[in-house]
């Protein structure tokens, strides 16, 4: 079955109820009309018979003479819508007649007209057609013959009522008339229905057309068409008006937030991204680092198998071979020898450097002063200084109180002084100065008071892709592994000791001229009268 | 005309001992410091063998090796690599770089002296 829309259920309500309100006030306009039109024709077919009875009631009743009488009734005849006359005396005779019908037959009996002496009643001839007759008594009193007159005839004014005109009425002309009347009422009727419903389609149609236009605006929302609205009947001042812009109202509402959503949305995806991004970033850091100590361990086992396969070669060759020289038996035990010091001094080196990374070592804090510890290097170093013909010198004039591990910090000196030692050729320099600085080192620059130790020697110098690399583990320059010497550990050690107390360390060189290593440790001023304390009078702290 | 054998090895005491092993033998001795120096002596003297470091400066072990082996001249020179590198991978790398043979540090003369006679004599 169909659906019916609300525009046709409007106008076909509509219709219902224009439709039987006109047929109605049409049906009963019409009765109304038909009794008018009635009530016109008898009082016109009575006033007429009326006049002309008063005007020839003496003419009828003196004369007997049917000539008159006839031409009389052909006059009443004339008059407009009147089909026959008959004129009866009292006693029934006919008197004369005009247009009368065969068989003329009483239809419905007699109704009284406007005055007692007139009588409607309704009539059918022979051939079926219909009449209103109207039977009017003629007397001589209440006509316009004089009194005297009426004396004089005394016959007809003994019996007042000398006969009665009977008039009739077609009625086919007079129903004609009214159906046409009808016809007229009901078109015109049918056009103002059809006109009505016509409007009440247009007013329908501006009514239903913004609900319309909602539902289909509704159906692109659920869509996620989010931005549409009902262009229509938002200027309406009624409920659908209400509802148009309650409608839109709700879609902004949405869209807005949808919009909210989606910017919410985004920024937790751009939050994911970062948060993966970072995620991605540790592990590559965890991989690194994870590389690094492969790396490391493989160093560490190849550093630890160099001596390891000098003094394993040298002991079998020592074994195999009973007739060496003696020069070289005893220079292939000095060999070994040498080289299971190397291997110890990288094992403990390894050890300590591990124990410092590791968080694991104890510190020996004390207050001391720097001078104190800087002189004990360089004295402990002066006799291989002298053995190559170097010149250590030591500037410290003013004392520099910290508060440091003493122990540690004169590793670190002894590191430095000893690489110098150990690259400057013959004839060579070192000098060591301590000197206040407002900063930590060039690096991070931390702010303060600083004291800062400085070691130059005018050995070969370092090439500048080295710089950073020499405080790497295991890290030696060609001329380094030559000497045979070093761990390769020093500066590693020494720069993690200097980074524990807060200090940096770094160096200037230019290749050919000399290097200069540098390092500072916050100054301890000493508050009330602090006393430099010697090494190893506090406890250990960890 | 006695044999000749390059050793290449940065550590001054490996290298002693080495050549020590090998003069002993009675085989010629070439000694190299460094991966130049390696390659400029095969090339100039074409040693019956080579016992190579990996871990050297200026030119590691295995590029001295790839050279060696892909020039007509000097492919014919066993080499033996003598290295502290001990890995799976390690010796994959000096395999795939045309080693003859793989040694690791520490090494036992008597062996060394075995192998030099096997191929050399």
């Amino acid at each position: 079955m169909k659906r019916l829309g609300i525009t046709a259920k409007l106008v076909l309500h509509s219709a219902w109820i224009l439709t039987g309100l006109g047929a109605t006030v049409t049906l009963y306009s019409v009765s109304q009309l038909r009794g008018l039109l009635y009530q016109e024709m008898t009082q016109r077919v009575e006033a007429q018979t009326q006049n002309w009875i008063e005007a020839n009631t003496s003419q009828i009743i003196l004369s007997g003479d049917s000539q008159i009488l006839d031409r009389l009734v052909g006059e009443l005849r004339r008059q407009e819508g009147i089909a026959y006359v008959i004129l009866l005396d009292i006693d029934g005779p006919q008197r004369a007649a005009i247009g009368t019908r065969e068989g003329l037959t009483e239809e419905r009996p007699a109704t009284e007209g406007s005055d007692n002496r007139m009588r409607w009643r309704e009539m059918k001839d022979a051939d079926g057609l219909r009449y209103f007759e109207l039977a009017a008594s003629i007397s001589a009193s209440g006509t316009g013959m004089s009194p005297d007159l009426g004396t004089l005839f005394g016959a007809a004014a003994s019996s007042p009522t000398w006969g009665e005109v009977r008039v009739g009425v077609d009625r086919q002309a007079f129903d004609s008339g009214g159906s046409a009347l009808v016809r007229r009422n009901v078109a015109l009727a049918a056009v103002l229905i059809f006109l009505a419903i016509g409007l009440s389609f247009v007013f329908a149609k501006r009514m239903v057309t913004p609900i319309t236009l909602m539902g289909r605006a509704a159906d692109q929302i659920a869509a996620g068409h989010l931005s549409e609205r009902v262009q229509q009947g938002d200027n309406l001042k009624d409920e659908v008006g209400d509802l148009v812009r309650n409608f839109n109202q709700m879609a902004l509402r949405l869209e807005e937030n949808r919009e909210e959503m989606n910017l919410l949305y985004s920024g937790l995806e751009e939050k994911v991204r970062e948060r993966t991004n970072e995620l991605e970033q540790a592990n590559r850091k965890l991989k690194e680092l994870d590389q690094l100590k492969s790396d490391f361990l493989s160093t560490v086992s190849h550093e630890l198998r160099t001596p390891l396969t000098s003094i394993k070669a040298y002991a079998e060759i020592l074994l195999d071979s009973p007739h060496l020289e003696p020069g070289t038996e005893r220079r292939f035990l000095d060999i070994v020898d040498k080289e299971t010091d190397r291997m110890s001094r990288l094992i403990s080196d390894l050890l300590n450097l591990a124990k410092i990374e590791s968080g694991a070592a104890s510190w020996m804090m004390i207050n001391f002063d720097l001078r104190e510890v800087v002189s004990m290097s360089a004295a402990v170093l002066a006799p291989s200084a002298a053995e190559k013909g170097i010149t250590l010198r030591v500037d410290v004039s003013e004392p520099q109180p910290v508060w440091a591990d003493a122990d540690r910090i004169q590793e670190v000196v002894t590191n430095l002084i000893g690489n110098g030692v150990k690259f400057c050729s013959h004839g060579g320099k070192i000098e060591v100065r301590l000197e206040r600085a407002t900063a930590s080192g060039p690096d991070s620059g931390l702010p303060g008071d600083f004291v800062r130790v400085a070691v130059t020697d005018n050995g070969p110098g370092i090439q500048p892709d080295e710089r950073e690399r020499v405080f790497e583990k295991f890290y030696q320059g060609a001329k380094n592994r030559s000497t045979r010497s070093g761990s390769g550990l020093g500066l590693a050690i020494s720069r993690e000791i200097v980074l524990h107390h807060k200090g940096e360390i770094w160096l200037d060189s230019e290749p050919g001229v000399g290097s200069s290593f540098y390092f500072t440790l916050p100054l301890q001023l000493p508050q009330g009268t602090v006393q430099a304390r010697a090494p190893g009078s506090a406890g250990r702290e960890a | 005309m006695p044999k000749k054998v390059l050793v290449c090895d940065d550590e001054p005491y490996i290298l002693e001992s080495v050549g020590h092993v090998v003069r002993a033998e009675g085989y010629g001795v070439l000694r190299a410091e460094d991966g130049d120096d390696a390659l400029r002596l095969a090339r100039a003297e074409l040693p019956n063998l080579m016992i190579l470091d990996i871990s050297m400066p200026k030119k590691d072990g295995h590029a001295v090796c790839r050279e060696l082996k892909s020039d007509p001249a000097t492919r014919g020179i066993y080499i033996i690599v003598l290295t502290a590198k001990g890995q799976e991978r390690d010796m994959q790398e000096s395999y795939q770089c045309g080693a003859d043979e793989y040694m690791t540090k520490p090494f036992s003369p008597r062996s060394l002296r075995k192998r030099l006679h096997e191929l050399l004599d």
